[in-house]
């Protein structure tokens, strides 16, 4: 990101990047744009489990694995995102957060700070 | 016999009380070691012709058939070795040049057996191919140093041509003529099958074979044999072959008594004559020769196809591999010392050139050193055996490796290493009609698939 100037979701495709039969369903332009980061950076695919919290100026982005091998999940509350592993984490830190949702594998969760607070 | 004389390195040993003297050996073998003697209503073997194809025992219905190492031996000597007293002996009989076949047969450290591969279990494990969906395609192929964009901010998504493989595995150059027509038939039957690529060689491609041109390699070789412009436009990619691993720094040598009828046409040689490719390109010796080759072969394909150049593993190849990488070339090939062929020099197969193991992983490391990693694939062949060899050669460095040997063994060599004789009983390195017909192209290339 830092030398190719690769956006946020741009890097989640290389190193999670969809299957090849999932890229084959996309529409056109979406098909292009995914063979061409899979075939520019091949050797930058993770394809073991992981999950990882990578913090930027102005916010935060939170990554699974493409087959979703580790588990994540993200709940809301107000002006606060909670990510953890398990829901339970977060229930123990804010019992009534809402909005529970498993992001997909492969899928950047993109949280920025208001604009303005940075 | 007389001072010519050399003992037979084989016996065939054969169970009397089996061998119902059916003759299926004396039918099989070309080289005509199995008799028949009716008077004595017994089968008799001449040992001397016997190359240890392993032919006839594999097709004796009652199994009475076996080849075992003889062991008559001269004298022992750690210096003068068996064989070696033994070829002085062939020299001295016939004044030739002693020829091989097959990769390098001598105890030289294979490096692949000496490199484990590490599996972490604790912390990331590996994906399991059999609950977990596994991707091995690869794309060989220039790819940019940076990623660019449009006004919009959206990605440029051209690319160099590209070489699309299901795996990183692609059938390495055998040539129609040093191979049967069945042979190629099977290859380009599977390379299209699998989703990868098969090579011509140098020999040029056989008017049967276009339909096959999207999983062909087409190359173009010092001989330049068989090489025009629908030639060129036929294949997926051009392969310039510079080198090859087991004889580095000569050229491919195809006997007279192999250029007849489709081998003469397809090579654009006369009958009967002796295919020489010269040691060099002899309009290529230095890298910016090269680039012009390199250039013409782009222009004649229109830049729609990548070329490839295929070079031998030897001293300096990191320097080499650089210059090919700057040349405009998209793919680099490379041979090492225990690579195969049809006919070579025994002393230049089994004494020049150095193990791919050690080749690949200084080449990779001078392109990352010197940021042209990006401009090339890396790939590499000579003895990759097995899908662990493979494994360990893509973490040296390589992006796909080319098989050829373990090919021929899937089509049923046995590797007696006489393909320069011509007489191959598997079908395989020979053009005799009726040899060429034991290897059928449907089980050939289902063998290879499988």
């Amino acid at each position: 990101m830092r030398r190719q100037r690769l956006t946020l979701e741009e890097a989640a495709s290389v190193i999670a990047a969809p299957f090849w039969s999932t890229i084959q369903g996309k529409d056109e332009s979406e098909r292009q744009r995914l063979s061409y980061l899979r075939t520019v950076f091949p050797s930058l695919l993770i394809t073991g489990p992981f999950s990882i919290v990578l913090g930027f100026d102005g916010g935060l982005m939170a990554l699974n694995d493409r087959l979703k091998l580790c588990s994540m999940v993200v709940r809301e509350k107000d002006d606060k995102v909670f990510i953890a592993s398990e829901e339970a984490a977060i229930r123990a830190m804010e019992p009534n957060a809402e909005n529970i949702w498993a992001p997909a594998g492969g899928e950047p969760v993109v949280v920025k700070v208001k604009d303005g607070a940075f | 016999m007389g001072v010519e004389f050399i003992y037979p390195e084989f016996e065939v040993v054969r169970s009397e009380n089996r061998c119902i003297a059916c003759c299926v050996c004396e039918r099989q073998c070309a080289n005509e070691v199995h008799s028949f003697d009716a008077e004595r209503k017994l089968m008799l073997s001449d040992e001397t012709k016997c190359v240890n194809c392993q032919r006839c025992v594999s097709l004796c219905p009652t199994r009475a058939l076996k080849i075992v190492k003889s062991d008559c031996r001269l004298r022992e000597n750690a210096n003068w070795q068996n064989d070696t007293i033994k070829e002085i002996y062939k020299q001295a009989n016939s004044g030739g040049v002693l020829l091989s076949s097959m990769g390098n047969p001598k105890e030289f450290p294979v490096y692949w057996d000496k490199i484990l591969i590490n599996a972490s279990q604790v912390t990331s494990p590996s994906i399991d191919p059999l609950r977990e969906p596994m991707e091995t395609m690869v794309f060989l192929g220039k790819k940019p140093e940076k990623i660019t964009r449009d006004g919009n901010g959206a990605l440029n998504c051209e690319l160099a041509p590209q070489l699309e493989l299901s795996m990183p595995v692609m059938f390495s150059a055998m040539s129609y003529g040093s191979i049967s027509y069945n042979a190629h038939a099977s290859l380009a039957r599977a390379a299209t099958e699998l989703g990868i690529y098969y090579n011509t060689g140098e020999g040029g491609l056989h008017e049967d074979f276009y339909v096959y041109g999207p999983n062909t390699i087409v190359q173009v070789a010092p001989g330049r044999f068989g090489v025009h412009k629908d030639y060129l436009e036929a294949g997926a990619a051009v392969e310039i072959k510079m080198g090859q691993g087991t004889k580095p720094g000569i050229g491919g040598h195809l006997p007279g008594a192999k250029i007849l009828g489709d081998i003469s046409r397809t090579r654009m040689v006369p009958e009967g004559s002796d295919a020489i490719s010269p040691a060099p390109h002899h309009d290529i010796y230095s890298i910016e020769d090269l680039r012009q080759l390199v250039f013409s072969l782009k222009e004649a394909t229109e830049y729609k196809k990548p070329v490839i150049v295929k070079v031998a593993a030897v001293h300096n190849i990191a320097a080499i591999a650089s210059g090919i990488a700057r040349s405009g070339a998209d793919i680099i090939a490379i041979d090492g010392f225990r690579g195969g062929t049809g006919a070579a020099p025994t002393r230049i197969r089994d004494n020049v050139g150095i193990p791919i193991e050690l080749a690949l992983a200084a080449v990779d490391q001078r392109l990352r050193d010197e940021g042209i990693r990006n401009n090339v694939s890396l790939v590499v062949g000579s003895s990759i055996r097995s899908v662990s060899d493979v494994v360990k050669a893509i973490a040296l460095g390589a992006d796909a490796c080319y098989i050829a040997t373990a090919a021929l063994l899937a089509m049923g060599c046995h590797l007696c290493r006489t393909c320069q004789s011509g007489k191959c009983n598997w079908g395989i390195a020979t053009q005799r009609p009726e040899l060429v017909k034991r290897l059928d192209p449907v089980i050939g290339s289902q063998r290879l698939v499988i």
